[in-house]
């Protein structure tokens, strides 16, 4: 009787915890299962939302591509030869008052296909395809602020190897939306371009002596909808995997932009040059 | 050694006091406080002071007069208090709210405990009707909760840890006490040697429902980690 009822409490309690850690084992790998499942759902997503934003940076390349050919077949076109025919005028004949207007209108003809080449290019880097993307950087930034009063500087890194075609091209964007909206809204008189390439990773940093944004700034205007520009940079950061940073001191704003690099040659080199 | 010796001895004599200081500290140190840990709180407390009046009437029994030495109405107490918070605190979380016949159950269980209270057992005797329907009722809310927890795919692990680690604290210890319970009196009677090491183990399991308790009050307290998300195109 004394030894029954000892072993049938110890088997109880055995059985009651043995039932109990079987249960919650079940509800751990329960869990696992579930993690697993809401990760592959997840990494699907990502992927979905990934292909969506390559699309529509796609299209949008597509887009800038197809306008600047129409700029610079078609409209460049007619304008070189309206500036032929205007060249054509016979000036020995044209009295002092229209001799002015003759050259007054050679001037803005001058200046709207030299305007429109800039644009097409602006829209469609050619140099990134041919010379790289430090080449086109630094080019671009001549190209910009030639002849305004902001003052810029580059040193690009040139051990940095390309990041293929569409990565450096997402790169560049980024690069000319960031310096358009220092011009646009920062009012810096001074810029400088620095990149550093080290163990596989792309270190960009712009330096401005304007009133730049910080990273809270940054992740509000991004998400507001006329932030389009902000939007694209964060998207392109985003499909780069890389991360950017807005700090601004008194007198000097900087953005850090890390990309990472897995060494895809470009297509052209400098010695094309 | 001596002084090793000692502290064992009153660890072991206060063992049903010292083991809920635990929940009680880590409530006081928390910064976050909210309805969750409120709730585990009161309980902690209350339970706390019928476990240190039980503790305090069996040491110094010797000092108290003759209709205030049994202590059996705050075990039956405390039993109680066991019941009723754990089983609150399963039915307000927002992932149990769809199980409505754990509330008829709760009700029952009232129900079947004044009527055992009034008609078949003395409150002043320590009552295993009582402490194996605690049990009882701790099992069904617990593995309640658990299948619900593997049924609804919509919940995930971090939302669901303090009740969890809770509820692991005191499904543990009702496992254990079942059976103890509800053969309290026929093996006291017949082994008492047994009954005296069986009972230590219900002590045991007690440090490890507080312990799970204060875990629990820990985890509750903890703020979810905010995530960055790219912008939608």
């Amino acid at each position: 009787m004394n030894s029954d009822i000892t072993y049938l409490l110890v088997l109880g309690i055995a059985v009651m915890l043995g039932l109990m850690l079987s249960v919650l084992l079940a509800v751990m790998l329960s869990f696992r299962k579930k993690n697993q499942h809401r990760r592959a759902m997840e990494a699907l997503r990502e992927q979905q939302q990934n292909q969506l934003i390559e699309a529509a940076i796609r299209s949008e390349e597509g887009e800038r591509h197809r306008i600047a050919e129409t700029l610079h077949d078609e409209v460049g076109a007619i304008l070189s030869s309206a500036k032929l025919h205007l060249l054509g005028i016979k000036q020995q004949e044209l009295d002092e008052r229209d001799k002015r207007l003759h050259e007054k209108g050679a001037g803005l003809l001058n200046d709207v296909i030299k305007r429109v080449r800039g644009i097409s290019h602006n829209l469609h880097s050619n140099i990134l395809k041919e010379f790289g993307f430090n080449e086109a950087i630094r080019h671009f930034l001549a190209q910009t602020t030639g002849a305004s009063l902001l003052e810029t500087e580059t040193a690009m890194d040139d051990r940095y190897p390309g990041a293929g075609p569409e990565k450096d091209m997402s790169l560049y964007r980024i690069i000319q939306e960031l310096v358009n909206n220092t011009i646009k809204y920062a009012g810096a008189r001074f810029l400088r371009i620095h990149s550093v390439y080290t163990a596989g990773e792309l270190t960009l940093q712009i330096t401005h002596n304007g009133s730049g944004l910080s990273q809270e700034e940054f992740e509000t205007f991004s998400f507001k909808k006329e932030g389009l520009g902000l939007k694209n940079i964060r998207n392109r950061i985003f499909l780069l995997q890389g991360s950017i940073h807005f700090s601004k001191t008194s007198g000097q704003s900087t953005i850090i932009l890390k990309i990472p690099v897995i060494s895809e040659p470009q297509p052209s080199t400098h010695e094309t040059h | 050694m001596i002084v090793m010796n000692f502290i064992y001895l009153y660890l072991n004599r206060w063992i049903e006091v010292w083991p809920y200081l635990l929940p009680l500290s880590i409530f006081f140190f928390q910064r976050h406080k909210n309805k969750n840990t409120r709730l585990l709180f009161i309980f902690t407390c209350i339970a706390f002071i019928l476990s240190l009046a039980g503790t305090i009437t069996w040491r110094y029994a010797y000092l108290f007069p003759e209709s205030f030495k049994n202590n059996n109405i705050l075990y039956n107490a405390g039993s109680i208090v066991r019941t009723v918070f754990p089983a609150l605190y399963i039915l307000q979380l927002p992932s149990i709210k769809p199980l409505r016949y754990l509330w008829y159950i709760f009700s029952g269980y009232i129900l079947f405990i004044l009527l055992s209270f009034f008609f078949w057992d003395d409150i002043f005797i320590l009552s295993t009707i009582q402490h194996s329907a605690e049990s009882i009722l701790i099992l069904i809310f617990t593995i309640s909760f658990y299948l619900h927890l593997i049924v609804d795919d919509e919940i995930n692990l971090k939302s669901v840890i303090a009740p969890l680690v809770f509820c692991t604290g005191i499904s543990v210890y009702s496992s254990v006490n079942f059976f103890i319970y509800l053969f309290f009196y026929p093996v006291l009677n017949t082994d008492e040697h047994f009954s005296y090491k069986i009972y230590n183990a219900s002590l045991y399991s007690l440090v490890f429902y507080w312990l799970m308790t204060g875990l629990a009050i820990y985890l509750h307290g903890r703020q979810p980690v905010k995530t960055i998300k790219p912008a939608t195109v």
